[in-house]
Parts: C-alpha cells; structure tokens; sequence
C-alpha cells in the first residue's frame, strides 16, 4: 500500500510538472526574449540631443490661474502690431476655435478667434457639432479675425506637445496669452509665441471684458 | 493465515457510450439524384442566392477599395479653409504653391522636382462632338507634371501626358464609363469638346482601384483659362518626405491668410467612404431580402422533398437510425446541393462580374471579386442550405414512426 501511494504521489507530481511545463517556458522564454531585445535602445546620434516632446516641452510656468489685466481681444491686437513688429510684446484675448480642429496634433499651436465673430452656437437654429469652426462665416472673415497662438520648447523652437486639453485649452475655451510676436508673424497673419496662458473660467466676463 | 480483502473504493460503472450511427454519406449524395426537377430548383436557387450575395459584395469592397486605395499615408491635400469635405467645393490662390514648397521643410523631391502638386477637380458636362448636343458627365483634374509624382497609382499605359498651353487630354481606363460612352471613342487621337473647342487625346492611362481611374487629366493652366479661374485651384496636394503633417498643418495655421486646411489624403478618401456608408447598407439589406426570398422558396422544395420521404424517414428509424443521424443526413443533401450551386455561381462571379465597372458621383470603379468576396458568397449559400434544411427536417421527424409508416 505504502508502494502504491508512494506510485501515486509520484505520478500526481510528473502530471503537476507537466501542467506547470508549458507556462514555466513562456516565463522563461518571455524573460529570454525582453532581456536580449536591443531594439527601443537606440543610441542618440552624437552630437545632437533627441528632440523633447509632450509635457516636458512645455515651459512649467505656462499656465496662470491670474487673468492678464490688460488683454485685448484678436482684432485690437492686428490693429496694434504692423509689419517688424517682431519682439513686440502683446496680451491677447480670445476664443480657441477658427479651424475643425484648431489645434495642431503633437504641436504646441491653437488658433484663437476675436469674439467679434459669432460662432455657430449662438445661432438657436444652428445644430453644428462642431460650433467652434465658425462655419457661418466666410473663410476671409474668419482669418481676419484669427490670431496664431504657439508655445515654443526649451530650444527655442516649437514645442512638440499637443495642448489639446492641457491646463484647460479645448475648442471654445476662452483663453489670455502673454507673448512675443515671432517673425513669422505679418499684418495680414498674427503669430504670438505664447509665455503665459490664462483659461478663463468665466465666459461670461471674458467676452464682456476688456476688447476692441 | 488470514487472506484480506482491499477495501479499496472501487471505479463508478459508466454505461457504456454509444456511438451515433450516421447514415452513410453516399446515401445522402444518391438521393440528391431522385428527383432531377427538385434538384434543379435547389440548385437554381443556390446559385441565385449565392450570385446575389456575391454581387453585393463585390460591389462594397470595390467602392471601399476604390476610395481606400486612392489615399496614400504620405501625401497631405491643402485645402481651401471651410471645403475639407469636398475638393471640388475647394479654392484656394494659386501662389500658395510657391509659398508651401519654399516655407515646409521635408517634402518629398526627386532631383529637385518638389512633390508639390496643384490640382483643380472638376466635375462637368463634355460632348463628344460640336454637332452632337448630348452633354456628357466628367470627372476632369487639371494637373502639371507633378501629379505624377504624387500620385503613382497613375501611370501612362498609351501615347504621352498632356503638354501645358495646349488643349490636350489624357484619359483613364474607366473613362468611358463615366461617360457612358464606348471605350473606342476614347482612343488616341479622338477629341471630346469642352469651352466650345476640341481637346484632343493624347494619352491613355491606368490607376486601378482609385477615383482617379475614370478621371481625366488636362493641363493646369488650360483649364484654368476654360474655366475662368487663372487666379486659383482646388488643392494642393504634396507628398511628405522627411516632413511630418504636424509640419504642414502648422505651416497652415501659422499662415492663416492663406485660408489653408491641411488634410491627410487617406483619411480625406475615408470620409468618403463613410459618405457612401447608408448606400452600402442598402445594397446589404437589398441582397438580405433577395437571399430571403430565395431561403423561403428553398424551404418549399425542401419541404416538397421530405414530405415525399416520411415513410422512408419511418423505415430508418425502424432500422435504428437516431433522428439525430437522420436530420444530419438531410441537412447534408441540402448542403451538397447549396455547395454545387454555391460553386458554380462563383465562377460565373469570377468570370462575369470582376472587374466589371460601375459608375458613381466621383466617377466609376470596377467591382472587386476576391478571395474575401467569395468566401462571403459561399459562406452565405452553405448557411443558407442548412437553414433550409432544418424547418422541412424537423415537421418531419416530428411523427411517430407508426405515423411515418403508415403516411401515404
């Protein structure tokens, strides 16, 4: 009996060990494979960083919870700023919409509309989806009233981060930026890269706020 | 000494397991030769259904295809801000050519040649001749030399490309059907007549499996002039090199005069495709009804058929077949004969309808019949035959055997 039981336990054990087979090579061949996978290793090129991108391209003190006492909406701020006005400091003032999708994907770059032009919502009738492209209103309208909004990354250049529901930025909001004009900018195109960027919680007061 | 038992638990006795004995497979194959004229209408039947289902979806999967194919990932369309959904809507200045090949780093190029290409998409009315009133619909895209590169789904199978400040043409495969006209009549050296003058063709070309092969092509600036429109085109459309789209579309919004919109062109042709969605599913609920009409008049004939075999069903079963094995049996008549048909519809599908072409808005593609378009025509005729199957099995496995015997 002691011989039959002892057969037992060790015909018990092997089926054990041969259930535990299969698993215990797919551990290992798991480990096997990750540890000699050299292929996401790949050495920066000498002599040039890889280019920052997503949240660590932002500068950290983009946002501010403190709205910008002297903004002045889209429209003012074309007026105020002329051909050479590279450098130029300007606080602005606006609605994020102008495009379907007035962002840039995996760019820090949203466009910002003058409150002057009404978007599609505030038409009863109108059940646009998407209120924010202003398709109510002629292109030419729409760019005259447009401003270019970028944030540039630590080397000086446009940052690679998408700001699509960053700190509060989403089509319709109402934002404040402090910036500089670029070069790129022209009379006919604003370009503003931004330093500081406020979101307006209150729509309200933003669009019965300081303007035109 | 004493001799003890083990008291060991014994095994619980199993009963037996008895095999299900099926009938044999030749039986079912003989009984499909009883009646020829059932036989026939089964057949009939299974091809009709399975051709339908075929048609169907040879007809989707060349529509997709012919608007996923004419997409490519690395090209970007610029277009007029407000017009994403449609080019032939679209305007935009026609300096801003210049303006994107200088100001975006990375576009594709070939021994200086920019991957840059203006384009005006155009639907209207040509005739095929000055006396002849009959207006003809045309898809016509004005291009330069560039389109080529661009585009490389086109290519010149006949003739030449067409020469700017000349009235010249080049048309697709597909042409004449958008027309509506023979393909001869579309030869090299024939004209088609449009802003009351003669524009000859000098070139054939093919792009299958896109929009552009039932286009034709003509020279930027002379269409530009035809049309009256010197100062603009409808898009843009480059292909990225080392460029990404990110580069394009925030070369667009940073230049918002230029009232540019920057779309990738696969995903401009998938919005087609989702246009054409409610059209899809009527040709899909055309053919269910169809494919019902035809499983219903197929339970007739099963009906008829098993009816006519109740006391032969009776008489197996007194043999001691189960009716499980019986049903199987029946269910495999009718799937033989669904096969048979399935499989000569798909031949008269490969041979008749591939690449058959059809026209539509944005001009014609050829049906698709490929290994995915057959798989769903035959899987649709073997369900079919044995769903049709089942119902006249069941009524007639319903009776006693008393009953089957004795039924007239």
């Amino acid at each position: 009996m002691h011989q039959r039981t002892k057969s037992l336990t060790t015909r018990s054990s092997a089926r054990r060990l041969a259930r535990q087979a299969p698993l215990s090579l797919l551990i290992f061949a798991s480990a096997l494979a990750a540890g000699c996978d050299r292929s996401k290793e790949k050495s920066p090129p000498t002599g040039s960083a890889p280019p920052v991108s997503g949240a660590d391209a932002l500068p950290r003190e983009l946002f501010v919870n403190q709205p910008f006492k002297d903004a002045v909406g889209v429209l003012q701020a074309r007026r105020d700023v002329k051909n050479d006005s590279t450098g130029r400091r300007v606080t602005i003032r606006g609605r994020i919409g102008g495009r379907i999708n007035p962002f840039v994907e995996g760019r820090a770059m949203f466009t910002l509309v003058d409150f002057a032009l009404k978007t599609c919502a505030e038409n009863p009738e109108d059940a646009c989806k998407t209120p924010w492209d202003y398709c109510c209103e002629p292109a030419d309208e729409i760019a005259r009233h447009s401003a270019t909004i970028q944030v540039a990354g630590p080397d000086g250049q446009l940052a690679r981060a998408d700001l699509t529901g960053v700190g509060g930025l989403a089509p319709m909001a109402i934002v404040e930026v402090e910036g500089t004009v670029v070069p790129q900018s022209s009379e006919a195109s604003l370009v503003v890269s931004a330093e500081r960027i406020h979101v307006r919680s209150d729509a309200t007061e933003a669009t019965t706020g300081k303007g035109n | 000494m004493v001799m003890t038992q083990s008291i060991e638990p014994k095994a619980p006795r199993r009963r037996p397991r008895r095999r299900l004995r099926l009938l044999p497979f030749e039986y079912g194959v003989r009984n499909l030769g009883r009646s020829p004229t059932r036989m026939a209408a089964s057949l009939i039947g299974a091809i009709l259904v399975v051709g339908l289902t075929l048609a169907a979806a040879a007809f989707i999967r060349g529509m997709e295809r012919s608007l996923v194919v004419s997409g490519r990932a690395d090209n970007v369309i610029l277009l007029g801000a407000g017009s994403e959904e449609s080019v032939e809507r679209s305007q935009i200045g026609a300096g801003a050519t210049g303006l994107v090949e200088a100001a975006i780093p990375g576009i594709r190029s070939r021994m200086g040649i920019a991957y840059v290409s203006p384009e005006i998409h155009m639907a209207m009315s040509v005739q095929r001749a000055r006396d002849r009133a009959e207006e003809l619909p045309a898809v016509i895209r004005g291009v330069t030399p560039a389109a080529w590169l661009v585009h490389p789904q086109a290519r010149l199978v006949q003739g030449r490309a067409p020469e700017a400040g000349r009235d010249e043409l080049a048309v697709a495969a597909l042409a004449h059907t958008r027309l509506g006209i023979p393909d001869e009549e579309l030869q090299i050296g024939r004209s088609l007549w449009f802003d009351h003058r003669p524009w000859k063709i000098v070139g054939r070309f093919e792009a299958p499996d896109t929009v552009m092969n039932a286009e034709i092509w003509c020279p930027l600036a002379n269409l530009q002039i035809a049309t009256r429109r010197e100062n603009t085109v409808s898009c843009i459309v480059l292909t990225l090199g080392g460029a990404e789209f990110a580069d394009v579309d925030a070369f667009c919004k940073q230049r918002l005069d230029l009232e540019l919109s920057a779309v990738r062109e696969s995903e401009y042709y998938a919005k087609l495709a989702d246009f054409f969605g409610p059209i899809r599913s009527l040709v899909w609920v055309t053919a269910a009804m169809i494919a019902l009409g035809g499983l219903l008049g197929g339970l007739n004939t099963m009906y008829a058929a098993f009816s006519a075999r109740v006391r032969e069903i009776g008489a197996l079963q007194t043999l001691g077949y189960a009716r499980s094995a019986i049903v199987i049996s029946l269910v495999q008549e009718s799937l033989i004969a669904a096969a048979i048909g399935g499989l000569v519809a798909a031949g008269l599908g490969a041979m008749v309808l591939d690449r058959c072409a059809v026209r539509f808005s944005m001009g014609a593609f050829g049906l698709v019949v490929d290994a995915a378009v057959m798989l769903t025509g035959l899987g649709a005729g073997l369900l079919l035959g044995a769903l049709g199957a089942l119902p006249p099995a069941w009524r007639c496995l319903r009776m006693t055997i008393p009953e089957a015997l004795r039924a007239s």
